[in-house]
């Protein structure tokens, strides 16, 4: 059995064509439910997902929560890799969306916020429904975004990762980086814009 | 094709999935309408992809790989697409739960001569989820909301002093914000509401309403 280790990588030395490679896992698993492509992408993305689960606030009951989420996130992978499609969004990109909603379902549970509406409901997955943008194809719309990152000012993205990976308002986020909460919310604004995530991204280019 | 949206930080949020849960579902009803505000979360949802992957990890057990593996055993079946049984045309995909078998068929109660009203969800402590409907052509007296207001267009149109909206407009209105709506005059208008508070009628003439209004 393999072991599943740390992963810790910089994101310039991590390519594009390795999330390809995670793309055939899912395909491998949606065509003949193959378990070493399973195997591989648990020891890809179980740490991932529970350094996720650990900044965004499953942090009750030690592991117990964490664990939780990465087992329930890795199992979805399994049954819904023949709802994947690499042409509408990459492999990470999925894995992300199902671990988001999953961890939203377990802390609304644990909270015990019942609600009549799921995850499911509130966030369409990426590829299902809809025109797509095309511009997600191919991998150019995250070869962009990494490259953003890379050039990001340090406070910039700083506060973006507060926002996407860990359980903050933007009040809690000020509080927690000490700054009033208009440069917080100016400091997203500027980054969400020099990542150039929205479509005026294309007319640019 | 919808002229007001929802900002780019809120987007974040919704695809970090931050916001309350009555947020998150009004964002997800304007995105039903809205290709451009789609495309952005497209992007964000990208972004989120790219940081995740950028985490350095946690060490992860062998005992939950293996826990992980039996589970996914003892489940061989893959998943099915589950396509809803029936989908009533009028009515967004994210709201098809609340409002099972179109508009028409909600217990509507009567809140003014032009207006209706019917709460589809209401949570103990948490802000009401419902829909308002306004008679083609009828007036809403002035009135403010006691506290902050999200609204979503779903039918029709309405306008007040600040603009004229259509289905997919996405407002927030703070709790002072005082406005007198009429709907279009073509067809009835219906939206979507989420309100911490009920109206409260300023104009003199409604104001023996107010108590009956929540
Ligand atoms: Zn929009």
């Amino acid at each position: 059995m393999m072991r599943s280790t740390v992963k810790t990588r910089t994101g310039s030395n991590y390519t594009v064509k390795a999330s390809d490679e995670w793309a055939d896992c899912l395909e491998a698993i949606a065509e003949r439910q193959d378990r070493k492509s399973f195997v591989n992408l648990f020891n890809h993305f179980a740490p991932q997902i529970k350094g996720y689960a650990r900044s965004s606030g499953l942090t009750a009951m030690g592991d117990a929560l964490a664990d939780e989420l990465v087992q329930e996130t890795m199992t979805n992978l399994w049954r819904k890799a023949h709802l994947f499609d690499r042409s509408k969004a990459s492999a990470t990109t999925w894995v992300f969306t199902i671990a988001r909603n999953l961890r939203v379902d377990l802390l609304r549970r644990q909270r015990k916020h019942h609600t009549t509406l799921s995850s499911d409901d509130l966030w369409q997955e990426p590829h299902t429904e809809g025109d797509g943008a095309d511009w997600v194809e191919k991998g150019y719309l995250e070869r962009q975004i990494r490259l953003g990152i890379a050039q990001l000012p340090v406070d910039q993205r700083q506060v973006i990762g507060k926002v996407f990976l860990e359980d903050k308002s933007h009040q809690e986020a000020a509080e927690d980086l000490n700054l009033p909460l208009g440069t917080v919310k100016s400091r997203i604004r500027l980054a969400l814009k020099k990542l150039r995530v929205g479509l005026e991204a294309d007319s640019n280019e | 094709m919808s002229k007001f949206h929802p900002d780019q930080a809120r987007l974040a949020d919704y695809v970090a999935g931050t916001l309350s849960y009555h947020e998150t579902l009004m964002i997800a009803v304007h995105l039903h309408f809205c290709p451009e505000c789609k495309a952005y979360v497209q992007g964000l949802e990208a972004l989120g992809g790219v940081l995740l992957d950028d985490l350095p990890g946690e060490p992860v057990s062998d005992s939950l790989l293996q826990a992980t593996l039996n589970a996914i055993e003892s489940k061989p079946e893959a998943e099915r697409r589950t396509e809803p049984s029936y989908r009533h045309p009028e009515v967004p995909a994210p709201l098809q739960k609340l409002v099972p078998s179109g508009f028409d068929t909600l217990p509507w109660r009567k809140l003014l001569p032009h207006l209706q009203v019917c709460d589809i969800e209401i949570s103990p402590n948490g802000p009401k989820i419902s829909l308002h409907r306004i008679r083609p052509g009828g007036r809403i007296p002035r009135h403010t909301h006691r506290g902050d207001e999200y609204t979503v267009v779903l039918k029709g149109g309405f306008s007040d002093s600040l603009g004229d909206y259509n289905p997919g407009d996405f407002l927030y209105r703070s709790g002072e914000h005082e406005h007198e709506p009429v709907a279009a005059e073509s067809e009835e208008c219906i939206c979507l509401t989420v309100t911490e508070e009920p109206l409260k009628m300023t104009n003199w003439k409604w104001r023996w309403m107010n108590p009956f209004l929540s």
